[in-house]
């Protein structure tokens, strides 16, 4: 009859040893360096903790319905101010020289993100010509999947013109700049700078120099990029510019939370373990089976004996 | 095999339309097929079907690509495998007519390029107004308005529509596709139905772009007025018996005075734009629109309801406060009184050969509020200083310029640069590094040390460098540069001046007059007792709070070194060594003061004087005056000679071990932006480390 292997069980054998002794030390110096070397190898190698992970996500934008556009003239007297803010309103009414702003945002794929934004200004200049442009639109932008957050930020282009120019037209895609990376939790929606980009009352705060300089200064900021600017000339008395905005994918930098930093940590660490593990007992392996140190065995081979 | 025909499936509408089919292991049952179209036509379409021996369907779907420039069409063989329908498997030809390619374009009822009515729309293939002749015009089908659920291998349609000469890639974004659904029968719940109410349809607005509210103007600030007397409150002023808001001209965009600005309740402002229209009828060029018929509202006891019943009349001067106004020089020193009927009030324009000439317009216009706390304003002095202007007539681009400030006080307080402080202690970024002189009020035997300020002068309390007005060196009490904390500067100007000797005198002493004249605008002393404030508090009183000057080459060695020689045939004088360079150094450093911590203290002080230069100047002999021009530099430079702070123990023998900063990254914040301390997990990360080794040594 055919004889199978069908279980197989190692025997422990025994090695003991008082605490104070070689064969303690060693085994002790051993443990610890099994432990400590894999640690200080992952460690030093870098990338232990995972400071920062990134994810590419298409966030939700919309427009406010706000917007701010100055224009500057040959005519340093009347610049053209055409805004929804109040103070705007208030003090330079009479230089919204904007006749008609058309605007649509558009959801090419039906997912309920807008995926682009076009909007027309059209401008009486009358015998003006316009020297530069600077245009504020408020968008709030919302991130849903990794890092939910919400926060008010804004399309902002600026161009100026060395000749007379009387048609513009802008292409380009928002892109969010990041100065270092955004603590998240999936529980909960960050609510960073969730406040409009332009706020009073003080007239200083009105001020292009003052928004710019304060919009810089937040950690997350959108911008526009791969822009093309298409430019005509013409004789009639009217400006219009034209911006047309996609809203792709972003990629954002994020701070891991601790479970996902130990858990890249722990894969590292262990990976560099086993091997320094199996060193480590194929080295006690040697000295306690060539009796290089003193030990009492206790085998159960010998107590059956 | 089922798997392999659905993954087969998705290959071939990906990657191809080209696909040629050549083998085919099965029978054909029917062929139906043009190889010449001349147009698209649906009704000549024709498919071939090939059973396989699992009961699948390979589909031969002709293909018709067109060129552009000629109206010839070819059409390919494509082979397309799918699971076999029950429905078809009696059947061996599918004539795709009209009827039929709706259906399988999921049950169109309409045809969304269609757009006239009874007549043919260009490249709308589905439109029913085409005939097969009018087609041939067609370059493409216009792509329809439908979503497809690529979930589904129905997207196979898309074979249909894609008869352009490119490739399309469909995102199927998996492995498989679905072939059959077994869902139950469904319906769509969609929003179709029409609103009933105006409030129903603004509540759907929510979340969803819609223009902003139309605005009026901020009328209701005038009802703010008797808000409490706090800071950065609006002031309110009655002018020509009116309450308006306190505002004064600002610039926005351009240097011109567009806008109003609001003054708010004890803050300082400063604020310069231009007039562009210069003229009698330019009301803000009349000192009279500053103050005449107007009245600060003082307090909050002001009763509008009350007062304005009869215009403000009746409203006492201690809650509507007069302005007084009082003319000055260009620095607003120097006041006097004006009268009623004051001639210099009046802005006068008047046309004289050719030149249009302007009088008494306002350049300068300083408000200063003295205030007693909560018990609002108990005067308010208009200083006003006027210029006057002339231009030729013809000139369009004539501009003048205007400075507007408010300044609110204590009462009874007065300007005192000694008591302005530039940080408490350490000194403030952007604030003016202190200066005194060091004088002994002692005697020689027993010398009392003490620091003395002018009060009534910036330029004797804060360190400044000469100014460049138009080119040209200038050290005054107006024109100057102020050397702020932190702030490196690099300036260069012109220094043009005339300086009287007395008789008889060597060409030596002339140049080192001439040194010392540059000394002097360089507010450098030759007795070297100028000090600087070591914190922004530093303490007259106390000279140890005080710096002194430290030099490479004191400013007597640098005279000294200098020497000129006079040839009185030509009248030149040539001078050696004339220092044209300052550099101004600061050494600062971070200090931690009781519980402040990183306060900037001032460590030294050093002046290095370069740019030595060899100058011929003109020595006039009968007025033994010379005059002279120099280049010259004024260099600040501040370094930051911090260095990190390190905690000593007090016992020596001690054991400082450093583990890398970031080692218990996830457990321990190492800056603000960092995760929190976690130590539960901390511990729990090296439990689970203990268990697993253990583990694996038993």
């Amino acid at each position: 009859m055919v004889v199978l292997e069908v279980y197989t069980k190692n025997i422990k054998v025994r090695y003991k040893s008082t605490l104070v002794s070689k064969a303690a030390f060693l085994t002790c110096i051993c443990e610890l360096f099994t432990i400590m070397i894999p640690l200080m190898l992952a460690y030093h190698t870098g990338g232990f903790w995972q400071k920062q992970d990134y994810f590419l996500e298409q966030p939700q934008v919309n427009l406010l319905g706000d917007h701010l556009l100055i224009a500057t003239t040959n005519n340093l007297s009347n610049p053209i101010v055409c805004s929804t803010y109040p103070f705007y309103k208030n003090q330079l009414d009479h230089l919204d020289l904007c006749s008609l702003i058309k605007l649509r945002e558009i959801d090419e794929n039906l997912d309920n993100k807008i995926d682009e934004m076009k909007i027309d200004f059209h401008l009486n200049i009358f015998d003006y010509s316009i020297e530069s442009i600077i245009l504020i639109m408020p968008i709030r932008y919302k991130l849903q999947t990794v890092c939910p957050l919400e926060m008010q930020s804004a399309v902002i282009y600026q161009h100026h013109f060395c000749n007379k120019v009387t048609d513009v037209h802008i292409l380009g895609e928002l892109k969010v700049h990041q100065k270092s990376p955004i603590d998240c939790s999936k529980g909960s929606t960050h609510r960073y700078y969730d406040n409009s980009i332009i706020v009073g009352p003080e007239s200083e705060k009105f001020e292009i120099e003052y928004i710019l300089e304060k919009y810089l200064e937040r950690n997350i900021t959108t911008q526009l990029t791969n822009l093309y600017t298409i430019m005509k000339e013409d004789i009639k008395k009217e400006f219009h510019l034209r911006l047309s905005v996609k809203y792709p994918e972003h990629k954002l930098i994020y701070r891991p939370g601790v479970w996902q930093m130990l858990k890249m940590a722990w894969i590292q660490y262990f990976a560099t373990y086993i091997i320094f593990r199996w060193c480590s007992e194929k080295i006690k392996n040697y000295i306690f089976q060539n009796r290089l140190v003193l030990f009492y065995e206790e085998s159960p081979l010998k107590k059956i004996l | 095999m089922g798997l392999m025909i659905i993954i087969l499936l998705s290959t071939i509408i990906v990657h191809s339309q080209n696909t040629q089919s050549s083998e085919y292991h099965s029978t054909i049952d029917t062929s139906t097929s043009t190889s010449d179209t001349s147009g698209i036509d649906d009704s000549i379409i024709s498919t071939t079907q090939i059973s396989d021996s699992d009961g699948n369907l390979t589909t031969i779907l002709p293909l018709t690509t067109c060129d552009i420039n000629s109206t010839s069409c070819t059409t390919e063989m494509l082979n397309v495998t799918t699971s076999k329908p029950t429905l078809l498997e009696n059947k061996t030809q599918i004539p795709i007519n009209t009827s039929n390619r709706r259906k399988a374009l999921g049950n169109i009822d309409f045809c969304t390029c269609d757009l006239q009515l009874n007549f043919c729309d260009i490249n709308c293939c589905c439109d029913e107004d085409c005939y097969p002749e009018d087609k041939l015009i067609f370059d493409h089908c216009q792509v329809e308005n439908r979503v497809y659920d690529t979930r589904y291998c129905e997207y196979i349609k898309y074979i249909y529509i894609n008869n352009t000469p490119f490739q399309w890639q469909i995102n199927q974004n998996g492995l498989f596709c679905v072939v059959k659904s077994n869902l139950a029968p469904f319906y769509t719940i969609q929003r179709k139905h029409a609103l009933r109410s105006f409030r129903e349809a603004e509540s759907e607005k929510t979340g969803l772009f819609s223009w902003p509210k139309c605005v009026s103007s901020d009328q209701d600030d005038i009802m703010n007025v008797t808000k409490k007397f706090v800071y950065g409150n609006r002031i309110f002023i009655i002018q020509n018996r009116q309450l308006k808001k306190f505002q004064l001209p600002n610039k926005f965009i351009t240097n011109r005075c567009l806008l109003m600005d609001d003054v708010v309740n004890l803050k300082n402002v400063r604020n310069t734009c231009v007039q562009d229209v210069i003229g009698e009828d330019n009301r803000y060029l009349s000192m009279r629109e500053y103050y005449e018929n107007s009245y600060i509202i003082a307090s909050e006891s002001f009763n509008l309801t009350k007062y304005s019943r009869n215009s403000f009349q009746d409203c006492p001067k201690n809650v509507c406060l007069p302005i007084a106004p009082r003319i000055c020089n260009e620095h607003l020193n120097d006041c006097m009184n004006i009268t009623k009927n004051d001639s210099r009030i009046k802005v006068t324009c008047n046309l004289i050969l050719n030149k249009h000439s302007c009088v008494n317009m306002v350049k300068k216009a300083q408000y200063n509020f003295y205030h007693n706390g909560t018990n609002g304003f108990s005067q308010v002095i208009l200083l006003v200083y006027l210029e006057n202007i002339s231009y030729q007539f013809w000139r369009r681009d004539l501009e003048f310029s205007q400075e507007f400030s408010v300044n609110f006080w204590w009462m009874n307080q007065t300007r005192n640069y000694s008591e302005i402080l530039s940080g408490n202690p350490g000194y403030l970024i952007g604030k003016p590094i202190l200066t005194g002189l060091l004088i002994n009020i002692g005697n020689k035997t027993h010398e009392l040390l003490i620091i003395k300020r002018n009060s009534s002068r910036f330029i004797n309390n804060f360190l400044i460098i000469p100014g460049n007005e138009g080119g040209f060196c200038m050290s005054t009490e107006m024109a100057h540069i102020v050397v702020e904390f932190g702030y490196n500067l690099l300036t260069k100007c012109k220094y043009q001046r005339n300086i009287v000797e007395k008789k008889k005198v060597n060409g030596t002493d002339v140049c080192r007059n001439i040194q010392r004249s540059v000394f002097q605008l360089w507010d450098v002393d030759e007795k070297k007792n100028v000090t600087f404030g070591s914190f922004g508090n530093a303490n007259t009183t106390l000279p140890d709070e005080w710096l002194k000057i430290l030099y490479k080459k004191d400013p007597s060695s640098i005279l000294d070194s200098i020497f000129g020689i006079y040839n009185s045939k030509t009248n030149l004088l040539l001078c050696f060594e004339i220092a044209t360079c300052l550099n101004i150094d600061l050494f600062h450093s971070k200090i931690d003061v009781g519980s402040l911590h990183n306060q900037e203290k001032l460590l030294a002080v050093t002046y290095t004087f370069n740019g030595f230069v060899n100058k011929t100047f003109f020595f006039n002999k009968n007025s033994s005056s010379a005059s002279f021009e120099l280049d010259l530099q004024s260099r600040v430079t501040f370094y930051d000679i911090s260095k990190p702070k390190v905690n000593k123990m007090l016992d020596p023998p001690s054991l400082n071990i450093k583990l890398p900063y970031d080692f218990f990254y996830p457990f321990v914040k190492i800056d603000n932006s960092s995760v929190n301390p976690a130590p539960l997990m901390m511990t729990l990360f090296i439990n689970i480390i203990i268990i697993v080794i253990s583990n694996c040594c038993l």
